[in-house]
C-alpha cells in the first residue's frame, strides 16, 4: 500500500478492513453480481465490524471516530472488496439517512433511529431524485401539504438507492412552490406507511448488487415530528448530505484505484510479449504511469476534503473538486486497466470490466459530472 | 451593533446579481424570488460570510429566513457575530 496522510490507527483501520473484506464479503460476491443480488449477510457483517457508526457519536452506539478513520476504512473496503454494490449501499446508508438524522435531528429522532440504523437493524436512505427532476433536483414536483400536525405526501421518486430494502427513506418534497430551492422540506418515512410503497427493482449496469428503485407516495401521512429539520430546510440537508457522501464514498474509489495499480503493474511486469514484459513498451508503462499520476491526485484531493470534513469544515467547493476528479480517474483507469490486460480484460472471468460498469456509476450520483462543474464554476463567479 | 447591510449588498450586487440589471438590490429584495440566490449560490454566499465575517455558519443554521433578503442576511451575521463575543 502507498503512504498516506494517515496516522497509525487510521492505516490499521484500513488494514483491517481490507482483511474483513477478503474474509467475509468477497466469497461469492461474483455469482451475486451476476444475479444483481443483494448480500444480507454482507450487510450484518458490515454493521457488526462497525462500519454503519464509524463517525457515530458513542452515545447511540456509535465508534465515534473522524471522518479521516471513515475515509481510511472506506478506501480499505475499496482495495479489498469485490461486492461494491454493498459499500455503495452502506454508503447511501450512512451519508444520506444516517449522518443527516444525526445533524439535523431532533433528540427523539436520533433516538428512535440512530441506534438501530447504527447496528444495522435496519436501512436507510433518501428519495430525492424524480423522473423530470434528475440534475435539476429542487425542481422537484413530489408535495407535502401541511394538515394539522401532520404532511400529505403526493408524488414519486426513481432511481433510489436502497429502495427496495430500506426500512426508513428521507423523502424531500416541496412544502412551498413559491419558494424553489427554499421551499423544500425533507421527512422521515417509514416502511408500512399508508400510502408508502416501493416500485420494482431497478437493474444497472454497474452496482448490481446495491438495490435501486422507485417510491411511490400517494396521500402518505408524515407525522410533523417526522420532518427532519425546519420547513424549507430540505436543500441544506440535501448539500450537506451531498457534500459528506462526496468527501467520504468516493475513497472506496480511490481504494479500488490503487488495486487495479498494483495488478497492472504486475501484470506488465509478468506477462510477455514479443520476447519482453509488456511494461517494458511504452505503450503500456505510460498508461501505468498516468494511472500512478491520477490515483495519487485523488489521494491528495480526498485527504484534504476529509481532513477539512474532520476539522468541523465546509468544503463544498473541494468536495465537488475531489468527486469530480476521483470519478472520472476511476472510469480513466479502470478503462485503462482492461485496455492493458486485453482480452482477458474483456473477459467476464475477471474483475476489469465489472471494474468499469461500477465506475461509470460514479460520474452520475452525487451528482454527475456536469452538476461538480457548474459548483466549480458557480465558486469562480461565473 | 455594526450595520453590514452594504458589505453583503456589495458583494451579492458584484458577485451574484451579475449584469442584466438586477443589481442595486434593496435591503429587503427577496433574493431567493428573483433568483439572486439558488441552491448553488447560496453555497457561495455561506463560504464568502464564513471568510469575511470570520466564522463557521452551522448547516442547520442555512434556512431561508437567514437568507431571504439583504437584510435577513445582515441581520444574521450580527446575531453570529454577537454569539461569538
Amino acid at each position: 500500500m502507498e503512504p498516506t496522510t494517515f496516522t497509525t490507527e487510521q492505516e490499521n483501520f484500513k488494514r483491517m478492513a481490507i482483511e474483513f473484506a477478503r474474509r467475509e464479503l468477497n466469497p461469492g460476491a461474483k455469482e451475486r453480481e451476476r444475479r444483481g443480488e443483494f448480500s444480507e449477510a454482507g450487510w450484518r457483517k458490515c454493521a457488526e465490524f462497525g462500519i454503519p457508526g464509524i463517525t457515530m457519536p458513542e452515545e447511540y452506539g456509535g465508534l465515534g471516530l473522524d471522518t479521516m478513520t471513515a475515509v481510511a476504512t472506506m478506501e480499505g473496503l475499496g482495495y479489498a472488496c469485490r461486492d461494491s454494490g454493498l459499500i455503495f449501499s452502506l454508503n447511501s446508508h450512512i451519508w444520506t439517512c444516517e449522518s443527516p438524522i444525526n445533524r439535523f435531528g431532533t433528540e427523539p429522532q436520533k433516538q428512535r433511529y440512530l441506534p438501530r440504523l447504527i447496528t444495522g437493524e435496519i436501512k436507510g436512505g433518501h428519495a430525492m431524485t424524480e423522473p423530470e427532476a434528475g440534475s435539476d433536483a429542487f425542481s422537484m414536483r413530489c408535495r407535502a401539504e401541511k394538515r394539522g400536525d401532520r404532511y400529505l405526501l403526493n408524488g414519486s421518486k426513481t432511481f433510489i438507492t436502497n429502495a427496495p430494502i430500506a426500512d426508513i427513506l428521507l423523502v424531500f418534497a416541496v412544502t412551498d412552490p413559491g419558494k424553489g430551492f427554499a421551499g423544500i422540506s425533507a421527512f422521515i418515512v417509514e416502511k408500512g406507511t399508508p400510502g408508502f410503497s416501493v416500485g420494482r427493482p431497478l437493474d444497472t449496469m454497474g452496482l448490481r448488487t446495491c438495490p435501486l428503485g422507485e417510491v411511490f407516495l400517494a396521500d402518505c401521512e408524515v407525522p410533523e415530528e417526522n420532518r427532519l429539520g425546519s420547513e424549507g430546510s430540505g436543500a441544506a440537508i440535501f448539500n450537506a448530505e451531498m457534500e459528506w457522501e462526496r468527501s467520504c464514498l468516493f475513497a472506496a474509489h480511490l481504494g479500488a484505484m490503487e488495486k487495479i495499480l498494483e495488478e497492472c503493474v504486475e501484470y506488465a511486469r509478468q506477462r510477455r510479449q514479443f520476447g519482453q514484459a509488456i511494461g517494458k513498451c511504452q505503450s503500456v508503462s505510460h498508461k501505468i504511469a498516468d494511472m500512478k499520476l491520477r490515483t495519487e491526485l485523488s489521494r491528495l484531493m480526498l485527504h484534504r476534503v476529509a481532513g477539512l470534513k474532520s476539522a468541523g469544515r465546509r468544503a463544498p467547493l473541494e468536495s465537488a473538486m475531489a468527486k469530480l476528479f476521483i470519478s472520472e480517474s476511476y472510469v480513466q483507469n479502470a478503462t485503462d486497466a482492461l485496455q492493458i490486460h486485453g482480452a482477458y480484460g474483456y473477459s467476464t472471468e475477471f474483475d476489469f470490466e465489472r471494474n468499469l460498469r461500477d465506475a461509470i456509476a460514479g460520474k452520475i450520483y452525487s451528482g454527475t459530472s456536469e452538476i461538480q462543474r457548474n459548483i466549480i464554476a458557480t465558486f469562480l463567479g461565473l | 451593533m455594526a450595520d453590514y447591510t452594504d458589505t453583503i449588498r456589495s458583494f451579492i450586487e458584484k458577485e451574484m446579481a451579475g449584469p442584466g440589471g438586477k443589481a442595486s438590490l434593496s435591503p429587503s429584495d427577496s433574493l431567493i424570488d428573483k433568483g439572486i440566490v439558488d441552491s448553488l449560490g447560496v453555497q457561495r454566499l455561506i463560504a464568502y460570510l464564513e471568510k469575511e465575517f470570520d466564522l463557521q455558519i452551522a448547516d442547520t443554521e442555512i434556512v431561508p429566513e437567514h437568507f431571504e433578503t439583504i437584510s435577513a442576511v445582515a441581520q444574521f451575521i450580527n446575531f453570529k457575530l454577537g454569539a461569538k463575543v
